[in-house]
Parts: structure tokens; sequence; C-alpha cells
């Protein structure tokens, strides 16, 4: 049970114009949010650039967030950690992606001992919860954002493997690989050019919904202070940094951890958006 | 239970924990350069860090320390805590009985909030009010823990002062008060996954010939629902929460640490923190194998209850 069946959920096709809706609405909150991470920089202060004359100040036209306990301009350092936990969220997932989907198809094409063996290794890195095997992680590698692409990489591909599986299970049923085998193809050739084009949409899809997990993981390790370290700015790191002023200035804690609700809410519509897109086609 | 089924789980569970054991051991291993400079920090002095190499016993052969690692883990003894001196058995145990709590509060309101959220989108699938009850929780996927503990502090301790801000412990029920916003995080952050599995589990029952027989004798739609199709989907429901035990446990570390409940997963978080390796490794392995046992038993259960797993193919998790 993961996300994955909770985004590869479909829909009836009655209801499929209400959900292209939420495709779009998903679609255009992340363009404006891209907008903004793009176009900030040239209108905000440098998210990193002091002002010891001006700190905690509240929302004005120069600075629409306020300013922090180093008189940093709240808004240029949010949109930069939105900016930074994207590329994160992105990239990290990229290794557990390939390595995953490939392992998965490996898996339900030769069965036998190669799927137990991978099936193991697979209930082995599920067996320790998500946050304590990247804190573990963590603990060797040091903060930093290495630890993180390197706990990624060691634990996501699970997901991918597994959907991967299914889907080639179900894809060496079908009539066109039955022929494919019969035409005398080597398994080779079958794998890579006639069932891996049919299944790639479906990790493709969850990867979506999982860059979410990856930023909330990113935010939550910054925030205990293993993960990104300051004056880096990243969602969780700021969160922990405005915590100490809450009472006076709650918009250094709210406003961070709204952008990772945003960025999560608009990603998680878009992958479930694509997941009902790919069951439908 | 001599179903083939539940016997190649529990090979396979026996793997894993074999498997366990040994990536508990390995990772004080895998770190580049010396293990015992890793926990003392580069400021230690090469005497201290000689000393602890002794202690760990890293100069002997590998295979050496992991009998070593082995025979004292069975025995119950999973070292000494490099920060506090005392051993990481006694730790851990002095710190169990809150996070049992929580697990146990978490459980119980995941299964309060998700049955009536899942009857209610499963009896018009397609409808407005299941899209509202399958994107809502959607949303929450992207709602850090941390953030929600730091909001829910704000709003309902430090304004309202209808819970406290944090800690545990005076009498059970001010314990249990103290529990309720740490257990509406945890149980708020699987509240996605279980809502939308009962919902596929409860249409599913409701396809199911014996409902549609029940409808047609002309019992009326609720008690359909609750007769029928509920006790059907009551099984798929503790085994969604079975297997999503280990998410609900890691979730407990971050919840754990942001209200200060002096749990097992502020300790593995503070250990982690403080670079107290013995902790980190312990901990680790007893919820690795907790997990693993938690999840084989509710496979176990499943195939029990389901004839149909007995024999039949293995299901997709």
């Amino acid at each position: 049970m993961s996300a994955a069946t909770l985004a590869a959920e479909g829909g009836s096709s009655r209801t499929a114009p209400r959900l292209n809706g939420t495709l779009v609405a998903a679609i255009a909150v992340l363009l404006v949010l891209l907008a903004a991470v793009l176009a900030g920089p040239r209108w905000l202060p440098s998210p990193t650039e002091q002002d010891l004359g001006n700190i905690l100040a509240p929302p004005s036209s120069v600075s629409p967030l306020g300013t922090d306990q180093l008189g940093r301009d709240v808004l240029a350092r949010v949109l930069a950690a939105i900016r930074l936990d994207l590329v994160v969220g992105v990239t990290a997932l990229l290794v557990p992606l390939v390595t995953g989907s490939l392992l998965g198809a490996l898996a339900a094409w030769r069965g036998g001992w190669v799927d137990e063996v991978v099936g193991v290794v697979a209930d082995v890195v599920q067996a320790f919860p998500y946050y304590l095997f990247i804190l573990v992680l963590a603990f060797f590698l040091g903060a930093g954002l290495s630890s993180i692409y390197v706990a990624v990489a060691a634990v996501a591909w699970v997901s991918y493997m597994r959907i991967v599986r299914a889907e080639v299970h179900s894809a060496m049923q079908q009539d066109y690989v039955q022929a494919a085998v019969g035409a005398g193809f080597s398994g080779s050739r079958v794998l890579l050019r006639h069932v891996l084009p049919n299944v790639f949409k479906q990790p493709l899809t969850y990867a979506v919904t999982d860059v979410v997990v990856v930023i909330v993981s990113t935010a939550t390790l910054s925030y205990l202070g293993v993960g990104v370290t300051p004056p880096t700015p990243e969602l969780g790191a700021l969160v922990s940094d405005g915590q100490q002023f809450v009472t006076v200035r709650p918009l250094l804690t709210v406003a961070p951890g709204l952008a990772v609700v945003l960025v999560g809410a608009a990603l998680a519509l878009l992958g479930n958006g694509l997941s009902r897109q790919v069951d439908e086609a | 239970m001599a179903a083939p089924s539940a016997r190649r789980r529990l090979a396979r569970a026996l793997v894993a924990v074999a498997l366990v054991v040994v990536v508990t051991f390995l990772f004080i291993h895998i770190v580049p350069g010396d293990p015992a400079r890793a926990i003392l920090g580069p400021q230690a002095s090469p005497d201290a860090v000689s000393a602890l190499r002794d202690r760990l016993g890293l100069d002997r052969p590998l295979l050496a320390q992991f009998l070593d690692y082995l025979s004292h883990a069975v025995r119950g003894d999973l070292g000494t805590s490099v920060a506090e001196g005392v051993s990481v058995t006694s730790l851990m145990v002095g710190r169990a009985a809150p996070t049992v709590a929580l697990v146990l509060c978490s459980a119980i309101l995941t299964v309060v909030l998700t049955v009536p959220l899942a009857a209610l989108a499963a009896r018009r699938p397609g409808s407005l009010v299941d899209h509202a009850v399958r994107t809502v929780p959607l949303l929450g996927l992207g709602l850090p823990a941390f953030w929600f503990a730091l909001v829910l502090i704000q709003v309902f301790a430090v304004r309202l002062g209808w819970f406290p801000a944090g800690g545990y412990g005076g009498s059970p029920l001010q314990s249990l008060r103290a529990l309720v916003l740490p257990a509406l995080v945890t149980a708020v952050s699987i509240l996605p996954f279980t809502v939308q599995s009962l919902r596929v589990a409860m249409i599913e029952a409701a396809d199911a010939d014996f409902v549609a027989a029940a409808r047609a004798r002309g019992v009326p739609p609720w008690r359909v629902l609750r007769r029928y199709v509920f006790r059907n989907a009551a099984v798929p429901a503790v085994v969604v929460l079975g297997l999503n035990m280990g998410w609900l446990v890691g979730n407990t570390l971050i919840v754990e640490k942001v209200f200060a409940i002096p749990g097992v997963g502020a300790l593995l978080v503070d250990a982690t923190l403080s670079r107290d390796f013995p902790v980190v490794q312990g901990l680790a392995l007893v919820i690795a194998l907790l997990v693993i046992g938690t999840n084989l038993a509710t496979e176990l259960v499943r195939i029990g209850l389901d004839p149909r797993l007995r024999h039949g193919k293995e299901s997709l998790r």
C-alpha cells in the first residue's frame, strides 16, 4: 500500500470533465508558482542579503512578507526555497525511478529466484520506516543535500519496482507480447521495444506524486537540522528559523509551511489527474 | 495455518529479519573512514577515538564482530549508549510507554476518521461527495507533519489552551489529553492512504452478489451498508492499517520530537543529532523487526480470513 494506489485510482468516464478541471487547476497553480520562482529574483532583494537595521519588519510594499531576524526578505527566501525543494524533489527521484523500473521489469520478466530476491530486498527496505531510514543515513553521511539524494535513491525505488513489476506481469499476458515472443524476438528486445513503451506511463505519473513525498521529507530533515544547512533557504529550515519568533511574526513560520502545502497540493492533484488520464487512455 | 501462501509469507519474513540484522550491523561499516571518528566527531582526541574503537571492538575481524553483535542482540543486549552510558535496551524500555500510547491513539483516531469518510465516498461513487472525500486527503499528502503540529500547537494550545503544547505524563487523563494533538497529526498523515483503500474495498464489497441480493429483498440502503458492506470491508480496513504501520511509526519520530513527548521516536531523533550510534542502531533494529512482525501478522490475518487467498495466487499489495 502506498501513494501508488492512491494516484493510480481511476474514475468513471461520467466524471471525466471534472477531472480535467482538477488537472487544469493543478497545472495553473504550478505555472504561477514557477513564474513567481523564476521572476521573483528580478524584483526582490537577494534571499541571503542581510539588513540588520531592518529586522523582523512587518509586511510592506518593499518586502511583501516582511523580513526575518537578519533583515532578509522573507518572500525572496520562500521563493528561493520553493525552487530548491522542487529541484531536489525532481532530481532525487531520477535514479530510483530508473533503477526501480528496471528491477521491476527484470523481476516480472525473469520471475523465479530473481523475483524473490528483489522482493525480499524491497521488504527489508520497507521494514525501516521512511524517516528512520533517512535519519540513519543522514547520521552517517552528515547533514546536507547529498544524504537526501542517497536516502531517496535507497528507499524510493521500491514503489517503482512494484508498479512496473505488476504492469509487466499483466503486459506479458497480452497478445502483442505473446506475438512478439512467438515471432522469435529475443527477450531483451521484447522487453525494451514492446513491453517498456507500454508500461512507462504508470511509474512516471506516480513519480509526480512521489515528488511531494521527497519535498516533505527534505523539509522535515532540514527542520530537524539534518537536511539542508543554513544559510541556504529551504522550506523546512525556514520554518525552524521562524519558529522562535512565532508570537511576534507568525508569518515567518506560516509562509514557508503554506508553501510546502501549496506545492504539494498542486503536484498531488497533477499526479492524480495524470494517472486518471493514463488509466482512461 | 498450513496454507502454502502463509508458509511463503513466513519464509519471506524470516529472510527479511535475517537481512535486517545484517543491515543494522553493517550500518556502522558503510561509513567511509573510521566509524569511531564518525561517532565522536572531528574534535575528538585520538585517544578517545581509539578507546571507542576498543569498546566497540572495531579492530576485530568483521565476522567475529557480527557474531558478537548477533549473540548479544539475541539476548536482548543492544549495547550501551555513548552519550548516557546506560544500556540501549533499558533506555528503550523506559521510553516505550508514550510511544505505544501514541501509536494506539493514532491508530484508533485513524479508524474513527477513515470509516465514515470512506463510507460517505463509497455510498455514491463518482458523486461530488466522493470527489471531495478523495481530493481533500490528497492535499494532506503535502502537509508536513512538523508544520501541521506547530500550527495545531499555536491554535489549540497557545491561543485556545484546550490542550497542552507538548510533553507527556502526570495522570493517565493528562497524558491522554497531551496525546490528542499528536495523534491527530499522525492520523491525518496516513488518512489519504487509508481512506482511499477502504473506499475501494467498500465499493468492491457493495458490488458483491450478496449485496445485490439483499437490495433485491428490499433491505433499506443504510442497513445494507451497515450489515453487508461494512462487515466485509472491515478486514481490508484492518489490513490497510497494518500495512501502513511503518509509515505511522515513522511519523511518530517527527511528531514526538515536535510535541516533546519523551518516547522512542524522540529518542531516535536525539540520538541521531547527538551521534549516539548504539542507540540509533539498536532502535533501528527493534523498529524494523516490529514493522516486519506487524506486516506478517496482517498478511496472515488476511490469508486466514479470506479463503480465496489461502491457496490462490498471490494478491498484489
